[in-house]
């Protein structure tokens, strides 16, 4: 039990109960709860959008698996890591601000609010649903099980009972402070995760002696690791480069992404999200993995991709900031795990109970509703974390790419194309989900690119195709 | 829950679910030319469009100067980098310098591009 990093990691929780709290007394003085617990009332001012858009973003992956990647595969892998800067910006400009009118005109809360006005048809609000709550679902359980890993590695507390702190930790707030929590605490998030980054880039250079001197004892070792193909040369410019559909463009078609581009106040609040998010996004993801190559030449021998950013951060720092530091993964856990709670509990009783189910429910029940429903999602997701089915694991691999195919051209070609239609929106969803599990299960490296850029243009043709043709059959009767 | 009350929740779902108004504010039911705000002449609407398009070039321009220098510089063989701050040139080009280029590109125009439009409908 290391209380020097311990103790900073508590300090952060209390911080993080405390934005909960904070964002109930908007939830009790709200005039309609729903708005509020779901959407924090569209009152999202500029640092606060950039924070939480870029935290949601950045998750595990970011702080852990990337660097640790980057550990084995050298240079080529921060040079994959940066198709990531898009993510900064592209969602704000390409949903803008006619995406924040509409959505006010339709009054949508929720993406499927917008789905269903846009093309008059439940039958795509259900699709959606369903898709969200089953890849979600998955993709918590996924960080959740990450998440209580983390502290398990640091603190030797033994997993279960990682997952319980982690689950109460998540839930308390959440509950209680609905959407704004989420944001309120994802900024403080965001902040570490960023302090983080600043700090581990800077003493791992110092105890590497300067980058010079990393750059030549990565050399003795294996001089691939300083050119953009990786250290076995497997990162091909189509392979890397694949990767700006999946994490750099593809990310408008995700819905804890989308939900913010109808969450803030004004456009000046758009115009310093697009700074701040793009400068935050790309100093993180550069300076956390090249943390992964430098570690390479400080600490060579670790095996476990995973192990390199816990491994160096103590390594390189006193045990007060190692603890500082060690919040900068968790942090990122938090904040995607925050979201897509809030987005899956909106989901579920907006776009499900709301919509079909009891339309005419008052705002009384709703609150009740609410509040018990984000719970019970929060202990189901507990208890698929403790041991989780392989089938879960499953369907966290294809959350991602699944939900990219699935509502990108929904979305986006809505905005803008007139003619696109419900047919058009359900068969482009159909196929891009199908036809991306199919390929990221048989034909994963296919044409030497990631599985999901096939989908995506697959399902553009469908969405393009399908709404001509019915729209012509349409003008015919 | 016995069999049958499972069947009448079933049968309410899908009853509810097929008459389940679809809700928006600007929905008129009388009005059988439902406009559909999404696509009336609004001038902010072609602002929108125009920053979607700065978006989609933001991009290519991003991806032209990740590509040329990671790929056309970073091609040459190894023994050939030169080093710049100790990165290999092809990265610090490619990638620091991208990080810098896109963010004073983005807040260029945001300082003197992009355009404040109120949200609200002026009712």
């Amino acid at each position: 039990m290391n209380w020097g990093i311990i103790l900073p990691l508590i300090v952060f929780l209390i911080l993080m109960f405390a934005s909960g709290f904070m964002a109930n007394k908007y939830v009790s003085n709200s005039k309609s709860f729903v708005k509020e617990y779901f959407l924090g009332s569209r009152d999202l001012s500029g640092f606060i959008l950039a924070m939480t858009m870029m935290a949601t973003y950045g998750s595990a992956s970011s702080f852990i698996g990337g660097p640790g990647v980057a550990y084995s595969q050298g240079l080529g892998w921060v040079l994959l890591s940066m198709a990531q800067l898009p993510a900064g910006y592209f969602v704000l400009l390409i949903l803008g601000k006619k995406f924040a009118i509409v959505a006010r005109k339709y009054d949508s809360i929720t993406l499927i609010d917008f789905l269903k006005s846009r093309y008059k048809s439940n039958w795509v609000g259900i699709l959606s649903a369903i898709s969200i709550v089953i890849f979600l679902f998955s993709s918590m359980a996924a960080q959740w099980v990450g998440g209580a890993v983390l502290i398990e590695s640091i603190t030797g507390i033994s997993y279960v009972t990682s997952l319980v702190i982690f689950a109460i930790s998540v839930l308390i707030y959440v509950i209680v402070g609905g959407y704004r929590a989420v944001a309120f605490a994802d900024t403080f998030l965001g902040i570490v995760m960023f302090l983080g980054t600043l700090i581990l880039f800077a003493a791992t250079i110092i105890a590497g002696g300067g980058v010079e001197n990393i750059m030549t004892t990565l050399a003795q070792d294996n001089p691939k690791l300083l050119t953009p193909f990786g250290a076995d040369g497997s990162l091909t410019p189509l392979y890397v480069t694949s990767f700006w559909i999946l994490v750099g463009v593809g990310v408008v078609g995700l819905p804890q992404i989308t939900v913010r581009a109808m969450s803030y106040k004004d456009s000046k609040s758009m115009h310093q999200a697009l700074i701040i998010g793009t400068v935050f996004v790309g100093i993180i993801m550069l300076g956390m993995h090249l943390i992964g190559v430098f570690a390479k030449a400080i600490l060579p021998g670790i095996e476990v991709g995973n192990e390199v950013m816990p491994e160096v951060t103590q390594h390189v720092l006193p045990d007060f900031l190692a603890g500082i530091v060690l919040a900068a993964p968790f942090a990122a856990i938090m904040s995607t795990v925050n979201s897509l709670l809030i987005l899956v509990s909106s989901t579920i009783v907006k776009d499900l109970y709301l919509s079909f189910i009891k339309p005419e429910a008052n705002e009384g029940q709703i609150k009740t509703v609410s509040f018990t429903m984000t719970a019970i999602i929060g202990i189901v997701v507990f208890f698929m974390s403790l041991s989780p089915p392989d089938f879960l694991i499953w369907l966290n691999l294809f959350a991602f790419g699944g939900l990219e195919a699935a509502f990108i051209w929904p979305v986006v070609l809505g905005l803008y194309w007139k003619k696109g239609n419900k047919y058009g929106a359900i068969f482009s969803t159909l196929t891009g989900v199908i036809s991306y599990i199919y390929i990221d299960t048989y034909y994963p490296s296919l044409f030497g690119m990631h599985s999901v850029v096939l989908p995506v243009i697959i399902s553009l043709i469908a969405y393009i195709i399908v709404s001509q043709v019915t729209s012509k059959i349409q003008q015919l009767n | 829950m016995d069999g049958f009350t499972i069947f009448v929740r079933f049968v309410k779902i899908i009853f509810v679910f097929r008459q389940a108004p679809v809700r928006g504010r600007v929905m008129k039911k009388e009005n059988k030319q439902i406009e559909d705000p999404m696509f009336v002449k609004d001038p902010r609407y072609k602002i929108s469009k125009k920053e979607a398009l700065i978006g989609i070039i933001l991009v290519i321009i991003n991806f032209a100067w990740w590509f040329g220098f990671a790929y056309g510089f970073g091609s040459r063989e190894y023994t050939e980098y030169q080093y710049i701050l100790g990165f290999p040139d092809w990265f610090f080009y490619s990638c620091i310098g991208g990080l810098i280029v896109m963010s004073t590109l983005i807040y260029i125009l945001v300082k003197f591009v992009f355009v404040e439009v109120p949200f609200e409908d002026e009712e």
